[in-house]
């Protein structure tokens, strides 16, 4: 429901004691470790340093690349049967480190295999390729390795094809009669020749023939005719082949470990989490210190708690809002996934108020009315439950489907009070009809809209209070609503109709509210002029709550795109007859819950973000990032205390 | 004569409404997406894993075409061409129209310049996958007057009274 308090904590203790500190501190994991390097500038400095566990890092960075390495081969070749959504398995410690080095040499010996499965392959390529050369000349029945005799001298190469060797021949002739070119095969591009030249006249031969783009073959070694050497790559094939699936073999029946493997993974990673730390804290020969936050209602055991196990001196000290503190939040388990909306468009700073309970409300009908489909809802609603329940999601896991498994049923809501369950599918009688009631509808949609600011206006009020600032916000927030009500009093008759008294009571709303505005608004400005032309000037500011209100038009304008498109999907069944309406109706309503969900979610965002935290919110607050073990593959569960 | 008759039917008029919402807003939704599109595609062939959230922000433009369809559909409707409703006189048919401009228009327009909004958040995207809300803000910040659109479209449609 709010932003924690936290406290400043500062731990001076022993360095042998460090680790066992650390680890302590590491399990609890609400307490954040800060950079404490900026003692080294004090004037004590030079007798400070930097700590470091560098060498273990790297040392575990190491493992954990063998480890993934590992992970990544094996799971190529195995086939794991996982059920959808499944909960991740709990992480146990290590305890000793045989039963470490154990899990590790199986990964070593996976990623052997798996080196001698990428080397076979790579052969198997190879002899592809030798076999692929030599293909064109399968023909030939000339032995490679016996190319010479003792006046001859025998060549394979290639002509493009659009040379002809009737045009080659006549010239060959002129500079060496007894030489001879013949072609073995053709294909597309080139054909394949022999060329037999007497030795002596072998260099012309040659000359000659690369003027008509002769080039000279590069065969791999073979003993043998090409049809040999083709038999004998296809044997190597075959052989690698089998290595191969050997090898894939041999790594399957390591697919029991897998879970071991990861664990391992996962014990590393806080292995070196709980090594990387030491860079942030500084040390003299014997002794170490360390500075961070916890929540303040912690501080007061762990102090306790760590001076009575062990030699050091913890202090802890109140954060003050003003000078700042990093910000944890702490809402119920429907307000938290809402969170994540906030973040998205900053973390609230100390000095703000945690809006994400109020705005949860909004966000949840807002985006209930715009989707406004009682059959998507009930799909969106139950799909996202269903996740979250399966996948055993605590506090904190799985934000987004319990985000949109809330919406869904808003949506369910929104939906019956609209008549639409997959468009007009199911005809149910509507409350409001949103093709019908329009001014109902636009009038529903500015009136929310009004509320959320109003709303929004409201927070900046009780902030400026609570700052002991009760004139401002009377200045700044009362007469707001005074001038806005009595102006949307006086603009509703001109549009909807006469309100009766309600009218009259605008009039002067609106008059009290504008004059308190145009004394009031220049107060921070120097001289009489400056500030009764500041004050003038800040009645143009309706003109921004005016947008502000209108862009709340965009509730209906989405609640419509829904249920026309959902019955334009109908209509279209309707007409291709019962059994393509089948098709069209579930890929249809797919589409339409897809895109409009997005859309959904994408203007009630929108709506927070703009209109309503525009009116208060400074954000900018820097999220408290605990130290604490965090993993991969697997879960820690911890009781909550 | 035939054709001065023929132009000023209602329901050929109607048509043209029709024609003019969702032409143009499909227009603008085409071009938009297609911004967006190349845009991802780019970040796309360096880092394939951010495939999911680009291709919400190549959606986003995606929806003044389907605001034109809807207002199309409904002109449709109305005039007696889907379905057997009243057929509408040449004033009604010069009515809806203009009820399909403000959508056919903005629509075209918003289009392209949220796609190239959205292009602009695929930049965001690919340096920090963490911002995608911001990068939505910014081009569904443009889709607003696309909404209003839609809405003058659907306010003036709602008042056209056939028969």
């Amino acid at each position: 429901m709010a932003i924690v308090e936290m406290s400043k904590l500062s731990i001076v203790g022993l360095n042998a004691d460090k680790r066992a500190i650390l680890r302590l501190l590491m399990e609890y994991g609400w307490v954040q470790i800060d950079d404490s390097s900026y003692l080294l500038e004090q004037e004590y400095g030079e007798t400070l340093q930097r700590d470091s566990a560098e060498s273990e890092v790297i040392q575990l960075d190491q493992k954990i690349s063998l480890l993934s390495q590992c992970l990544e081969s094996i799971k190529k070749y195995v086939t794991i049967k996982k059920p959808m959504f499944a909960p991740k398995r709990e992480y146990h410690a290590i305890q000793s480190e045989i039963e470490e080095d154990k899990i590790f040499e199986t990964a070593v010996k996976i990623n052997m295999f798996h080196r001698d499965l990428e080397a076979a392959k790579n052969e198997e390529n190879a002899a592809m390729m030798k076999k692929e050369i030599l293909l064109p000349w399968a023909s030939l029945d000339v032995p490679l390795h016996q190319m010479e005799t003792k006046y001859s001298k025998m060549v394979l190469g290639t002509f493009p094809t659009t040379m002809k060797l009737v045009q080659v021949r006549p010239k060959l002739e002129e500079v060496a009669l007894e030489s001879i070119v013949n072609v073995v095969k053709s294909d597309k591009q080139f054909d394949y020749c022999y060329v037999i030249a007497h030795k002596e006249a072998y260099e012309q031969t040659m000359e000659l023939l690369k003027e008509f783009g002769f080039v000279p073959a590069t065969l791999p070694k073979v003993e043998g005719t090409p049809q040999q050497g083709i038999k004998e790559f296809e044997n190597q094939i075959e052989q690698r082949k089998k290595e191969q699936a050997q090898l894939a073999e041999d790594i399957k029946h390591y697919a029991d470990t897998i879970p071991e493997l990861e664990n391992l993974y996962d014990y590393y990673m806080i292995q070196r989490e709980e090594r990387k730390v030491h860079e942030k804290l500084v040390t003299t020969q014997n002794t170490f210190c360390l500075s961070g936050w916890l929540p303040f209602e912690k501080a007061q055991n762990l102090k306790q708690e760590l001076e009575s196990k062990f030699h050091c001196c913890v202090e802890t000290e109140k954060g003050n809002a003003q000078e700042g503190y990093p910000i944890l939040l702490e809402n119920n388990s429907i307000v938290t996934p809402f969170e994540s909306v906030t973040n998205m468009y900053s973390c609230p700073g100390t000095k703000d108020i945690d809006p994400n309970s109020i705005m949860s409300i909004f966000y949840i009908i807002f985006f209930g009315m715009m989707l406004s489909d009682a059959g998507y809802g009930v799909i969106i609603a139950l799909a996202c439950f269903f996740i979250v329940k399966k996948g055993k999601m605590g506090k904190g896991e799985g934000n987004l489907f319990k985000l949109l498994g809330w919406c869904g049923v808003s949506t369910v809501v929104w939906g019956l009070i609209f008549g639409g369950v997959f468009g007009d599918l199911i005809k149910i009688p509507a409350l409001i009809s949103p093709l019908d009631d329009v001014m109902i509808l636009m009038g529903m949609s500015l009136a929310f809209g009004i509320v959320h600011i109003y709303v929004g206006l409201g927070i900046k009020g009780y902030m400026l209070i609570r700052d002991g600032k009760a004139l401002d916000a009377l200045f700044d927030v009362g007469l707001w609503y005074l001038f806005i009500t009595g102006i949307c009093l006086l603009v509703i008759p001109v549009v909807a109709g006469p309100i009766g008294i309600f009218g009259e009571i605008g009039k002067y709303l609106a008059i009290v509210g504008a004059i308190g505005l145009v004394l009031t608004q220049g107060r921070s400005f120097k001289g009489i002029i400056m500030k009764g032309y500041k004050g003038v000037a800040s009645l143009y500011g309706i003109t921004s709550y005016f947008a502000d209100i209108l862009s709340y038009s965009r509730l209906m304008a989405l609640c419509l795109s829904t249920g026309v498109i959902g019955q334009v999907i109908n209509l279209l069944g309707d007409i291709a007859g019962p059994i393509p309406a089948i098709f069209i109706c579930v890929i249809g309503h797919t589409a339409n819950l897809l895109i409009n969900a997005l859309g959904a979610y994408v203007h009630t965002s929108r709506l927070q973000y703009v209109e309503f935290f525009g009116k208060f919110f400074e954000g900018g607050g820097i999220p408290f990032s605990p130290f604490k073990r965090k993993t991969k593959y697997t879960a820690i569960r911890t009781e909550q205390n | 004569m035939e054709f001065l008759s023929a132009i000023s039917d209602g329901q050929f008029l109607a048509i043209a409404g029709a024609a003019i919402a969702a032409l143009f807003a499909g227009m603008g939704s085409a071009k938009g997406t297609s911004i967006a599109g190349q845009a991802a595609a780019g970040v796309v062939t360096e880092d394939p894993g951010k495939f999911g959230q680009l291709l919400v922000l190549q959606l986003l433009p995606g929806t003044q075409g389907l605001y034109g369809f809807i207002i199309a559909f409904l002109i449709l409707s109305k005039a007696g061409i889907i379905g057997g409703a009243a057929v509408p006189t040449a004033a009604q048919g010069f009515q809806l129209l203009a009820a399909g401009l403000p959508i056919g228009l903005v629509g075209y327009v918003s289009g392209i310049y949220q796609g190239k909004a959205a292009a602009a958040g695929v930049g965001i995207v690919a340096k920090k996958p963490e911002e995608l809300g911001k990068a939505i803000t910014f081009a569904a910040i443009v889709e607003t007057y696309a909404l209003l659109g839609l809405l003058v479209s659907f306010l003036a449609y709602n008042g056209i009274t056939i028969g």
